[in-house]
């Protein structure tokens, strides 16, 4: 037995792995994950939660799916200003992780440093902990629950993210951080989806080039637009808003 | 033909992986010494370098215990929050975790996405517990730490996803019926309180909603015997994991006897808490672990605080590496006017109650020492509170002599006092 510099603890391969198998993880540290060195792999990436007018539903994600969706992720990133080296801290729950993992795929790409935590009450001093510690570019996901657990511990929510560069907020947490004198962006869950609004008056930009929305007397559907794994066709969501063409693309104004 | 394990250093000779952790640790002694500020100052104190490791035994002998608060002192002093334990190029860090942390500032952990030697679990227990390529496996984890390890993925399997919370049990039972997923990572104490309720409410058959299973993963608190039994009776194939000293996790095996600790990975220890010394396998004490693959934020003699038994003798599975069974956390002991209580002392007696079964208590204790048994339980139902305060009480004071005060609260509740995974079995208030 001899001692390789492949320890067996990525991709699906032992320690004595061969040289053709080692060779299938070249792309690896690229995070090209596609390919794990595993015969009879499951072509499916995950099984993800996407909340619909129905409530949440399983939808499966295709490994392409995955890297699709990564490039508009990719396109938010930059508007948000998030480079090499800068750290985003983001905060959501497990069953989104559909939704996440394309945005974390972009800041590891870009040699961005990520943080993760959970958007509840209990973990909000895990968000205080990472904003005190380390410079924060970005910080995604703010929800009310995380304010309420800052706030109950005592901390001011303009002491805490005053030197957050980009704040991302959800529901009642984005005008709670507007009353605090910060300028969040806003982000919406919308079934397999994020939108996200710079609040800018431009509205809310999302995937318009694989999905698309339409209002069905106030109540907002989505489809996909491109093939996919999992198919939505005008599948309705617990969210009412419009579409409208703004700078050549379609944004989404949602009623909150 | 199917191979047993998964990598044939789990079965190594003894000699095999003493030779492979010799070469790694002189190995990382050199690495840690170089790039590692706390590693660094701590040998600098007592004159030790690298070269003169030249045996494990020199390496144990010479090298300081690291403990959580000399980083955290590290870290005060000079305000690196890695407590200058990173040890890698800082532009290979591409996300930092935590350990939970239920008292101050948890534990930071810096994670690269191209690093061989990292690790949280290993695919060997994943496969030992039995996911396969192309099974379906229900993921119900925590956002803190590791999430940009696919592990799973890695193993050619596809995770369903699920919030690590009561409010997606109905999901994943309903999940577990249409996908028939092999293998489950994680269950947790309020997890299995939900399935219970559920059960109780729904009539749900969770014999046929576990029936699929191979490998049902707990963790994050010991098992109590309510829940080990309703397991049991639900027919789920439960292997346990735990802590190997903030250098990873260590998990059962088919065999179900101990927590296998892999040593070509990690170096593994047990000292006695109060000298230091060695305590030989068969005995107990305090587990000591130092990282060989991992130069990233590699943790080196770190004494964790769990108190343990160990062996080195070979498991019934076959696997040669040390074992380790986990007595408690040093910090969890409360003295009571001078007697020691630790929450697995209580356990079995809040249990013992039909309204508390569920196990979910907490000491509450200001400081270590204090005049009186204080406790927080929760309960289901609607039951007459003096009544079930005053048997609480009772079968607490036969199982530990000491006769405790009793603060009730709805389960539902007292859940929400730690995280998704678990209680914190202490208290400041």
């Amino acid at each position: 037995m001899t001692t390789s510099p492949h320890y067996g603890l990525i991709g699906g391969a032992p320690s004595d792995a061969s040289p053709e198998t080692l060779a299938l993880l070249a792309g690896y540290n690229k995070g090209q994950r596609k390919n794990p060195a595993v015969p009879n792999a499951s072509d499916i990436w995950a099984v993800g939660c996407a909340e619909t007018a129905e409530g949440p539903t399983d939808y499966p994600i295709s490994w392409s799916d995955i890297a699709n969706d990564e490039a508009w992720a990719n396109e938010m990133m930059d508007l948000a200003g998030v480079g090499r080296g800068d750290l985003a801290f983001f905060s959501y729950i497990y069953s989104r992780s559909g939704h996440t993992w394309p945005w974390l795929r972009a800041g590891f790409e870009r040699g961005a440093k990520l943080a993760t935590g959970m958007p509840t009450q209990w973990d909000a001093y895990r968000l205080e902990m990472y904003c005190r510690l380390f410079p924060m570019k970005f910080a995604f996901g703010i929800t009310p629950e995380a304010l309420d657990g800052l706030e109950g511990g005592g901390h001011k929510l303009a002491t805490v993210f005053g030197k957050v560069q980009r704040l991302v907020a959800l529901g009642t947490a984005w005008s709670r951080l507007r009353d605090a004198g910060l300028a969040p962006w806003r982000l919406h869950w919308l079934g397999p989806i994020i939108a996200v609004d710079p609040a800018d008056g431009g509205g809310a930009r999302f995937d318009h080039r694989q999905w698309s929305f339409e209002s069905d007397g106030g109540r907002l559907r989505i489809s996909n637009r491109l093939p996919r794994q999992a198919v939505f066709q005008r599948t309705p969501l617990d969210a009412r808003g419009h579409v409208e063409t703004i700078a050549g693309e379609p944004r989404l104004f949602l009623e909150i | 033909m199917e191979r047993r394990y998964f990598d044939p250093i789990e079965v190594a000779p003894r000699d095999e992986i003493e030779r492979r952790q010799l070469q790694r640790l002189i190995e990382q002694a050199q690495h840690v010494y170089s790039r590692s500020a706390l590693i660094r100052s701590e040998w600098d104190r007592v004159g030790l370098k690298p070269a003169d490791i030249r045996s494990v035994s020199d390496f144990t002998r010479n090298a300081p215990f690291i403990e959580k608060a000399t980083i955290q002192r590290f870290r005060s002093e000079t305000g690196d929050p890695m407590g200058g334990v990173l040890a890698g190029d800082p532009s290979e860090v591409t996300l930092y975790g935590t350990s939970s942390g239920t008292t101050g500032d948890p534990t930071l952990f810096a994670e690269s996405w191209t690093a061989r030697g990292e690790m949280v679990f290993t695919p060997r227990e994943i496969w030992d517990t039995g996911l396969r390529p192309g099974d379906y496996l229900i993921d119900v984890q925590m956002v803190i730490r590791s999430i940009g390890r696919l592990y799973f993925q890695d193993m050619g399997a596809t995770p369903i996803f699920f919030h690590h919370d009561a409010s997606d049990v109905a999901r994943m039972v309903r999940a577990c019926l249409k996908y028939r997923p092999t293998w489950m990572f994680h269950i947790s104490s309020p997890l299995i309180y939900a399935l219970e309720r559920l059960e109780a409410e729904k009539k749900i058959d969770l014999r046929d909603v576990f029936s699929s299973f191979r490998g049902v993963i707990y963790g994050g608190e010991p098992m109590g015997r309510h829940n080990s039994d309703l397991l049991e009776r639900w027919g789920v194939p439960v292997f346990q994991f735990t802590s190997l000293g903030d250098c990873g996790t260590a998990w059962e095996c088919q065999a179900r006897d101990g927590f296998h600790a892999w040593e070509d990975l990690v170096l593994f220890e047990v000292v006695d808490p109060v000298t230091g010394e060695m305590v030989p396998s068969g005995g107990r004490g305090e587990m000591v672990c130092t990282a060989l693959v991992d130069k990233v934020d590699p943790l080196i003699r770190f004494r964790s605080g769990d108190l343990v038994r160990w062996t080195n003798e070979r498991c019934a599975c076959g696997r040669t590496h040390a074992r380790y069974w986990p007595l408690g956390r040093a910090g969890d002991e409360t003295l009571v006017n001078g007697r020691s209580v630790m929450p697995t002392d209580i356990w079995n007696a809040v249990e013992s109650v039909p309204e508390t079964a569920s196990g979910l208590f907490q000491i509450i204790r200001p400081q270590r020492e204090v005049p009186e048994l204080k406790l927080r339980v929760g309960y289901d139902g609607s039951p007459d509170l003096g009544d079930l305060a005053r048997r609480v009480a009772l079968a607490v004071e036969k199982a530990t002599g000491l006769r405790p005060n009793v603060e009730l609260m709805p389960n539902a509740e007292i859940v929400k006092f730690g995280p998704p995974h678990k209680i914190p079995r202490t208290a400041k208030q």
